[in-house]
């Protein structure tokens, strides 16, 4: 297997803490700027909506805010399950994982995707709810990313599983099953608490 | 013993009987200057239960000073993986004991 499968499978595993560490700080910067370009708020661990007006700033807050927060509800759980568990192994995990949802953001939120998504939704609005009004290529391009969306978001849940296996040295299978519920269970929370600016 | 220590490295030691999967252990030491030889019953050492490079990586761990950070930069690893593959081998230890 060649080495970018293996990074790709599990990077945790084949990448040092100070590349993840980079790599996930550089992720964070790229993420908050796209986040003021494309014009929309990640109000969830992995949300995105968009929105008509942003401060230049609500990126840097948001995705920050998306990185935090999974760190501090898996660090807990981590804990209890494996005392050695380190906060900085938990934290690169979800920088890591995150870049994931940083290229959903950026293949679903760029202006073309979304004039492309929108001419959907004027149909649907104007009663076509069949879209024979929307034009072939449109309705592709829309969902080749929903579809793209979908398997990304199946992989951020992969990446999150396998990086927390390791920081937390669990063999068990259940422990899986845990660390999905407490992601959905923050971004439930984060969601519904909503501390996001725009 | 030592003669045995030093082989494993370049040759793999069995410690499981090909035939029963039970634990070896070692009946005959043989010196390879004038030919003696003693026999009897002796444990494997721990370190010896291991494998080729489950050792390896012991002392790879012992030329670190015990440093898993160091350990786990020069191999390219992350430090969990590093940590938790040294708990595997402490367990392993333990339940050989």
């Amino acid at each position: 297997m060649s080495r970018y499968s293996q990074i790709l499978i599990n990077p945790f595993a084949n990448l040092s803490d100070r590349t993840m560490l980079f790599v996930g700080s550089i992720a964070y910067l790229w993420a908050s700027v796209q986040v003021v370009l494309f014009r929309y708020v990640p109000d969830g661990v992995f949300q995105q909506h968009l929105v008509n007006k942003i401060s230049w700033y609500a990126g840097f807050v948001n995705v920050g805010i998306n990185i935090l927060f999974p760190t501090m509800f898996l660090w807990l759980l981590a804990k209890i399950l494996y005392n050695k568990t380190r906060w900085q192994d938990v934290l690169e995990v979800v920088l890591f994982s995150q870049i994931v949802n940083y290229i959903t953001g950026f293949l679903l939120m760029n202006p073309y995707s979304t004039s492309k998504s929108e001419v959907m939704l004027d149909a649907v609005k104007a009663g076509d709810m069949s879209l024979t009004t929307v034009a072939p290529f449109d309705m592709f391009v829309t969902v080749s990313a929903g579809i793209i969306g979908l398997a990304m978001l199946v992989y951020f849940f992969y990446l999150l599983v396998v990086g927390m296996k390791i920081a937390m040295n669990s063999k068990k299978r259940v422990h899986a099953v845990w660390i999905v519920l407490v992601v959905l269970m923050t971004d439930t929370l984060l969601h519904l608490w909503s501390p996001y600016i725009k | 013993m030592l003669f045995l220590i030093k082989f494993s490295f370049y040759m793999k030691l069995p410690t499981i009987c090909p035939s029963c999967d039970a634990d070896l252990r070692v009946a005959k030491l043989e010196c390879l200057a004038c030919g003696t030889a003693v026999i009897g019953h002796y444990d494997l050492p721990p370190l010896m239960l291991l494998d080729r490079e489950e050792q390896e990586f012991v002392i790879r761990f012992l030329e670190n000073s015990g440093s898993l950070k160091e350990m786990a930069s020069q191999m390219g690893k992350s430090y969990p993986t590093v940590r938790n593959k040294l708990d595997d081998l402490i367990a392993k230890l333990k339940s050989k004991k």
